[in-house]
């Protein structure tokens, strides 16, 4: 424990020192309008972000991205209440009582709750996370060149299978994002890939640009496929009772408790997220609610179960992108792109000698859990307008700055085809259920694997038995084998066990 | 129409997956050992899943059932009607009951109009600059989706002035394209 105290406080320093309280507002107020608004929410509005963050300090720039990514988290949840329309898909869940509420006149007790249950998840998922580091830690430090290649892959795997679509398509996109990152030289050897002489393909593709094009300009081509129904068309009132909301909160403290842990271990499974983190911990609220019937008719209880977890999913889903590299998510995805632009190694280092750094980021998400909690109780009540802006100018103002964001990584014409390509190699991708975060994954972890994967071989001189010799990597592999045999495997027993059913019967 | 439109979009999707990794593949033969491993790996990896995903309805059943079947290992509660992909950046979020598909008096559908406008935006800010081609981008997508004049114009100087900004903050040469120059008059 005494470990923890001496970079806990230098982490303090860090978040209070120069701009970066400002940085944590300035997140915060990003991160809720990206969630907000109808179509952006949290991987889009970071993505967008990513580029400006060029001229910030790292410990600065980590800071600002992770309070959008909490922000956005909580404030998917407005529109969800409101207008029925969750703001993120972590937000889903929230539509089956907060929309009701609204629609009862109780719309400012459900906004209250969800700020309050999700400041409160955050930061109960902040004090588990700062706990469990010293076994993060130890952890961490068991692995070596092998274990980092096969933790990729197996992160890479984990994607294709919790995702829509098959596991093949799965796997084709995450080596398609792999086989992108090898282009310009080498990491490991002076060796020009796929540049046809063009001097701005040496330093390859960005990943940024990669990021911004799947998911900022395809959703955006998505986007314009649809049409936001009129608000006026609905009953729903900004009518309520500030103190009510936050008695609903403090009425239900096991709720919060049991859903941030939810949130926080669910979100520390790679791909799964807050989009399944927040109907688990609505059932188990329900399940062990002493009024289940009213779930589903408005009940605050509801609300609290569902916002708790999916704010409490951010500080779950830091622990496979910090220790290993591997983003649990689209956002993540983003955040892992700004550790890496800002020359913040995910692995031992963000553990031990950068251990202040990482401990200022889940400070940050304690300071950004008291101004989402203070914004949600006294200025997000007035402004339900947020979710009426119309996509249509929505779309423009995004591809804009998408476009202005790539050109601004490298002043490098090569970013804005590349955002522009994959833009729409991206709307076809989801169209057809390939997964883009395994995409996403290959393209940011593509270099690191590759360096790991040649030491590992330098290492064993060109043998590939360095990855069998010990119980850690023999267990990473078994682990991808079962990840991606995993739902064959299920199937055939549903088939056999149905078929059995069938027989007794 | 629409189903057949689905199926060649994503066919022409494969080819592109087995037309780049198969380039790249022969490629690598030229990098050398150690340069080409790595890269001769994945584009091993994406030409056999293109190939499977190609050719998946002349597959035995369990091997088809592997290549094109949904693969989800966790699930939520269908009861909750909750279906859609993982990633919580609303990107995939489920059909909403407030959102829904548009029906525009116009030749081409919204979301190719859309692509092929961003596709001459590149091209023209590639060009001319991306100062002076970003306001007339956002007149004419606003124009095109019949929005309000005071919506357009409010578009045109919105997008302008976060060019501006960019170009002045930022320090980028976004007044400048590959074909000509136009000299920035205004606010230099």
């Amino acid at each position: 424990m005494a470990d923890l105290v001496a970079p806990l406080e230098s982490a303090i320093e860090i978040l209070f020192s120069g701009q970066t309280p400002m940085w944590i507002v300035i997140g915060v107020l990003i991160g809720i309008v990206a969630g907000a608004l109808p179509g952006i929410g949290a991987t889009l509005g970071m993505a967008i972000v990513l580029p400006l963050t060029l001229p910030l300090e790292g410990a600065d720039a980590i800071v600002l991205l992770i309070c959008i990514y909490g922000a956005a988290m909580y404030s998917g949840s407005i529109p969800s209440i409101l207008v029925n329309v969750p703001g993120t898909a972590g937000d889903a869940a929230t539509t089956f009582d907060g929309y009701p509420m609204a629609q009862q006149g109780k719309a400012i007790n459900a906004l209250v709750i969800s700020a309050v249950s999700s400041a409160a998840g955050g930061t109960v998922a902040v004090v588990m996370l700062i706990l469990v580091s010293p076994v993060l830690v130890e952890l961490v430090l068991l692995f070596g060149s092998p274990q980092y290649f096969l933790i990729a892959i197996l992160g890479i795997a984990m994607i294709t299978v919790v995702t829509t679509g098959s596991t093949v398509k799965g796997l084709t996109a995450g080596a398609f994002g792999l086989l992108l990152a090898t282009i310009g030289v080498a990491p490991t050897v002076p060796v020009q890939r796929y540049t046809f002489g063009q001097l701005a393909l040496l330093d390859g593709l960005n990943y940024i640009a990669i990021l911004i094009g799947l998911f900022a300009i395809a959703e955006m081509i998505r986007l314009a496929r649809e049409k936001q129904v009129s608000r006026s068309d609905s009953e729903t009132g900004l009518e309520g009772s500030v103190v009510s909301g936050i008695k609903s909160v403090l009425k239900h403290p096991i709720v919060v408790l049991k859903s941030s842990a939810i949130g926080l271990l669910v979100g520390a499974v790679p791909g799964s997220g807050a989009a399944i983190s927040n109907f688990i911990a609505y059932g188990e609220a329900m399940r062990s609610s002493k009024t289940p019937e009213r779930f589903g008719t408005g009940t605050g209880e509801g609300v609290v179960a569902t916002d708790a977890a999916n704010n409490a999913t951010v500080g779950g889903a830091l622990i496979p992108t910090f220790s290993f590299g591997i983003p649990g998510s689209g956002s993540t995805a983003v955040l892992l792109g700004g550790l890496i632009m800002h020359g913040l190694r995910p692995g031992p280092d963000l553990f031990t000698t950068q251990l202040d750094i990482t401990y200022s980021v889940f400070m940050a998400i304690f300071a950004a859990n008291v101004v989402i909690l203070l914004l949600g109780i006294f200025v997000i009540p007035r402004t339900g307008y947020l979710t009426q802006i119309d996509t249509d100018v929505i779309i423009p103002v995004v591809i804009v700055l998408s476009m202005l964001g790539a050109l601004a990584l490298r002043n490098n014409w090569i970013d804005v085809w590349t955002v522009f390509a994959l833009g729409i190699v991206g709307f076809f991708m989801k169209k057809h259920n390939y997964s883009v975060i395994a995409f996403v994954m290959g393209a940011i972890l593509g270099p690191i694997a590759e360096e790991n994967l040649y030491r590992s071989l330098s290492i064993s001189g060109g043998s590939i038995d360095i990855f069998l010799e010990d119980p850690l990597s023999l267990s990473l592999i078994a682990a991808i084998v079962l990840i991606l045999l995993g739902p064959t495997i299920r199937t055939t027993i549903e088939k056999w066990r149905a078929g059995g059913r069938r027989k007794v019967s | 129409m629409n189903l057949k439109m689905n199926f060649d979009s994503e066919r022409g999707l494969i080819l592109l997956f087995l037309l780049v990794s198969g380039g790249m593949f022969l490629q690598t033969w030229g990098f050398g050992s150690t340069a080409g491993l790595f890269p001769r790996l994945t584009a091993g990896v994406v030409l056999v899943g293109a190939v499977l995903l190609l050719v998946q309805n002349w597959l035995p059943p369990g091997v088809r059932a592997f290549v094109a079947e949904p693969s989800s290992l966790i699930q939520t509660d269908r009861d909750f009607g909750a279906d859609f992909e993982s990633d919580e950046d609303g990107s995939e979020a489920p059909p909403a009951p407030m959102m829904v598909e548009r029906e525009l008096d116009r030749p081409v559908e919204p979301s190719t109009f859309t692509a092929a406008v961003v596709g001459l935006y590149v091209l023209g800010s590639f060009l001319f600059g991306m100062l002076w081609v970003t306001p007339v981008f956002a007149a004419v997508y606003s124009r095109w989706f019949k929005q309000s004049w005071p919506t357009t114009a409010f578009l045109v100087v919105l997008t302008y002035l976060m060019a501006y900004g960019f170009m002045t903050v930022l320090n980028l040469p976004l007044n400048e394209g590959q074909l000509f120059t136009i000299p920035l008059v205004v606010g230099v």
